[in-house]
């Protein structure tokens, strides 16, 4: 088990992609030697500004592109295989769904896909449907859905046969805020469960709480790796969390730190964040009237428990 | 594996009805047989109209499936492609030969359903057409006996030099059902360039190989026209061979025309075997080799091309293997080769011998497409055997059809989904 914790699922060397136009001249150089090793259980952060080369590593990854040079191997297998992709959910940076089909319809199309049983398909269905809050909206069309609500049906299809490894383009794009911390909840559940996540972003708030490492990339060449704690660790900082004090005590602590250690001490009053006031709001608003489906708290589908 | 084919063919059949695809096509089949149905008039008989009726129904069902079977198809890969909704489906466990098999089976669903409202039409309007003649008049008779009903056929081949009195031909009998009763037909048809000719008085003769004779008949013939004797069945006996004999008598006034037989088809035996509807069945089923076939081009096509050039391409293959046939007449490479010998000093240039050789090729390789054809069997009562379309299905399914699915995959697994085409 803690062999198996430690093992690296996905490893990637030198990987290069470059797109060519229709003489096979090189056009852009999307993705440029980069170096990935994956553990079991740990999410990766793939960060980076826009046309960083994220989506284009991914779908390297999922074997949608082939790579210019460099390789791949991804669960003792390549990227195509179809033994990885059974293991495998992935969601797309846009969702490309079947416009004429509802949500239910969506899971049980790609349930089949995944060669699951007729009753667990109903059944993952079913409990995916209520974690992504689309119960209500269960049997209407894909076509006439909302960004999120169509996210939200991507992410439900690429849990729908509890992947050993997730990989997700941009997870938390479109999602109101709700939405996005429902989705960083889950995922750091699923993660404690034992999946590995690979998920790409360029809303740092989104990765900071969740991701265990990361690859910043520019340019499709990776420009810092590695911990996230280690990397966003001020050594040379410390705060001091403390209940508001009165006026005069504050000056006095103040004046002694100065004294004592010789160095610049400020104060400054925390205030809550944007998200956590809105999420404040919203639950408040919800406690009264009958919450609305799309917000209301998630349960984990009892299948992806272990 | 079973479960993701037709998982995927379930999804194109289920796109297909919410697109209004199936609805569309449904009505415009029904607008034109129920067209041909109220409009057609034929020669003014019954049986006239019917035969008319059944030739241009088969012909218009055949073309109108057929191209907007072609249309779907083409659509059904390429369109997933550029919108990349095929990106969810092949990062799921899925062989690209499921993704195809599924597409094509989910397209030929939708083919059948067709085929089986165009059929029960058809079927329903040859009852009807047969119940408005009375049995007995000859109207009637020429529904029931010439129209809805499959005969086996077997053609005369001449014997003795021209001009031989009588006329003799030899053929095979075919097989007679078990305790058949109905009546066997005798077609002959002369060759003659005027109407209102005077009729030929003659006498028909049926010999058995041992000198016995089956059935003899005075007859007086139309010059212009298919004239047809009837023989009772039990008159014949099935698989064996038959000499058949014509002997021209002089009419009252003593005349003899001197009428030769058509130089095509001279004379026929049609022997009834079977009913219409299972003639219509194996009809529809002919077709429906043929639509699957067109369904497995635009599939491949469509790996291949975005849509509306998978359909340019797929539709100019099909033009060009129609139009082979008749090309081959003036570009077939060994009549280069003759109009160079004759022609003089210009030998045929490069352009002309690349062009035979390739109408050529195209001609060769799609004949065996154009074989199977429903043609006017069915509306002239003649029957379409099992065999051929059996054969049907080897040859347009089973090996056009895996050629076309081979080649789809081998694209697709070579693909690159995330790029445009
Ligand atoms: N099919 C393609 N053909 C040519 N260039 C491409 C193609 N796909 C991506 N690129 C280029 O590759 C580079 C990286 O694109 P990519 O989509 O990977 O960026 P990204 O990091 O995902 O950006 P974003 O944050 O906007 O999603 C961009 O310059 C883009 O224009
Ligand atoms: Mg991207």
């Amino acid at each position: 088990m803690q062999e198996k914790a430690n093992s690296t699922i996905l490893e990637v060397v030198q990987l290069t992609k470059v797109f060519c136009d229709f003489w096979r001249r090189p056009k852009v150089r999307a993705v440029d030697g980069l170096n990935l090793s994956v553990r079991r259980g740990e999410i990766f952060g793939l960060l980076g500004p826009n046309g960083s080369g994220k989506s284009t590593t991914i779908k390297l990854l999922l074997g949608l592109l082939h790579p210019t040079e460099g390789s791949i191997r991804l669960m003792e297998g390549r990227p195509g295989d179809v033994a990885v992709h059974r293991r495998i959910g992935y969601l797309p940076e846009v969702s490309h769904l079947y416009r004429y089909l509802t949500p239910r319809e969506t899971l049980l199309f790609y349930g089949r896909l995944f060669d699951l049983s007729a009753r667990e398909r109903r059944a993952r269905t079913d409990q995916l449907l209520e974690m992504t809050g689309l119960t209500a909206a269960a049997d209407r069309a894909v076509g006439e859905f909302s960004k999120g609500m169509a996210r939200r049906l991507g992410l439900a299809q690429a849990l729908l046969n509890a992947p050993e490894l997730l990989i997700l383009d941009e997870p938390t794009s479109g999602l109101d805020p709700m939405g996005c911390r429902q989705v960083k909840e889950m995922l750091r559940a699923l993660a404690d469960q034992g999946t590995t996540i690979l998920l790409t972003s360029h809303l740092l708030a989104d990765v900071e709480h969740i991701c265990d490492r990361v690859v910043i990339m520019y340019n499709g060449k990776p420009r810092a790796a590695g911990n996230l704690r280690d990397l966003l660790a001020t050594p040379d900082r410390m705060t001091l969390d403390l209940p508001v004090l009165d006026a005069a005590t504050t000056r006095r602590l103040l004046q002694t730190i100065r004294e004592t250690c010789d160095c610049e001490a400020e104060l400054s009053r925390p205030s809550m964040n944007l998200e956590e006031f809105f999420v404040r709001v919203v639950r408040e608003a919800t406690n009264g009237a009958s919450a609305a489906p799309e917000a209301a708290t998630p349960r984990m589908a009892a299948f992806l428990e272990k | 594996m079973y479960n993701r084919i037709f998982g995927i063919a379930g999804l194109m059949f289920r796109q297909a009805v919410r697109s209004r695809f199936v609805v569309s096509l449904f009505c415009l089949l029904l607008t034109v047989l129920v067209g041909f149905t109220l409009t057609i008039q034929g020669d003014g008989t019954a049986s006239g109209r019917l035969q008319v009726l059944l030739s241009y129904a088969m012909g218009a069902v055949g073309s109108v499936l057929g191209m907007a079977t072609l249309w779907l198809a083409c659509g059904s890969l390429a369109t997933e492609i550029e919108s990349r909704r095929i990106h969810l489906v092949v990062v799921k466990p899925v062989r690209v030969i499921e993704l195809w098999l599924g597409k094509w089976m989910g397209i030929l669903a939708v083919v059948l359903l067709q085929l089986v409202a165009a059929g029960l039409f058809m079927w329903a309007a040859a009852r009807i057409g047969e119940h408005r003649t009375v049995a007995g008049t000859p109207d009637g008779i020429a529904v029931r006996e010439e129209v809805l009903v499959a005969r086996e056929w077997v053609e005369g081949r001449r014997l003795g030099p021209p001009g031989d009195r009588p006329v003799r031909w030899s053929l095979s009998c075919p097989e007679l059902p078990e305790g058949a009763t109905g009546m066997a037909t005798l077609s002959y048809r002369f060759l003659s360039a005027w109407r209102d000719q005077p009729p030929v008085i003659g006498h028909w003769m049926l010999r058995g190989e041992d000198g016995r004779i089956w059935f003899e008949s005075d007859c007086t013939a139309n010059q212009d026209g298919v004239n047809r004797l009837k023989i009772p069945l039990a008159q014949l006996r099935g698989g064996e061979p038959v000499e058949l004999l014509f002997e021209e008598r002089p009419n009252a006034a003593g005349q003899v025309t001197g009428a030769t037989f058509h130089p095509e088809r001279e004379v026929e035996l049609l022997v009834p075997t079977g009913g219409f509807g299972a003639n219509l069945m194996r009809a529809l089923l002919l077709l429906f080799c043929h639509v699957a076939l067109l369904a497995a081009l635009g599939v491949t096509a469509g790996t291949l091309f975005t849509f509306p050039v998978a359909v340019f391409a797929s539709l100019a293959l099909v033009v060009a293997t129609l139009l082979a046939q008749f090309f081959v007449f003036s570009t077939a490479p060994e009549r280069v080769a003759h109009e160079h010998h004759h022609g003089g000093e210009e030998g045929p240039s490069w352009i002309e011998r690349v062009g035979a050789h390739a109408s050529e090729t195209v001609r060769m390789a799609m004949a065996p497409t154009l074989r199977y054809r429903v043609g006017l069997r069915l509306a002239e009562g003649r029957r379409i055997p099992w065999r051929e379309v059996q054969a049907a299905a080897a040859v347009l399914i089973l090996g056009y059809g895996g050629v076309l699915c081979l080649a789809g995959c081998l694209v697709l697994r070579r693909r690159e989904w995330a790029l445009p085409v």
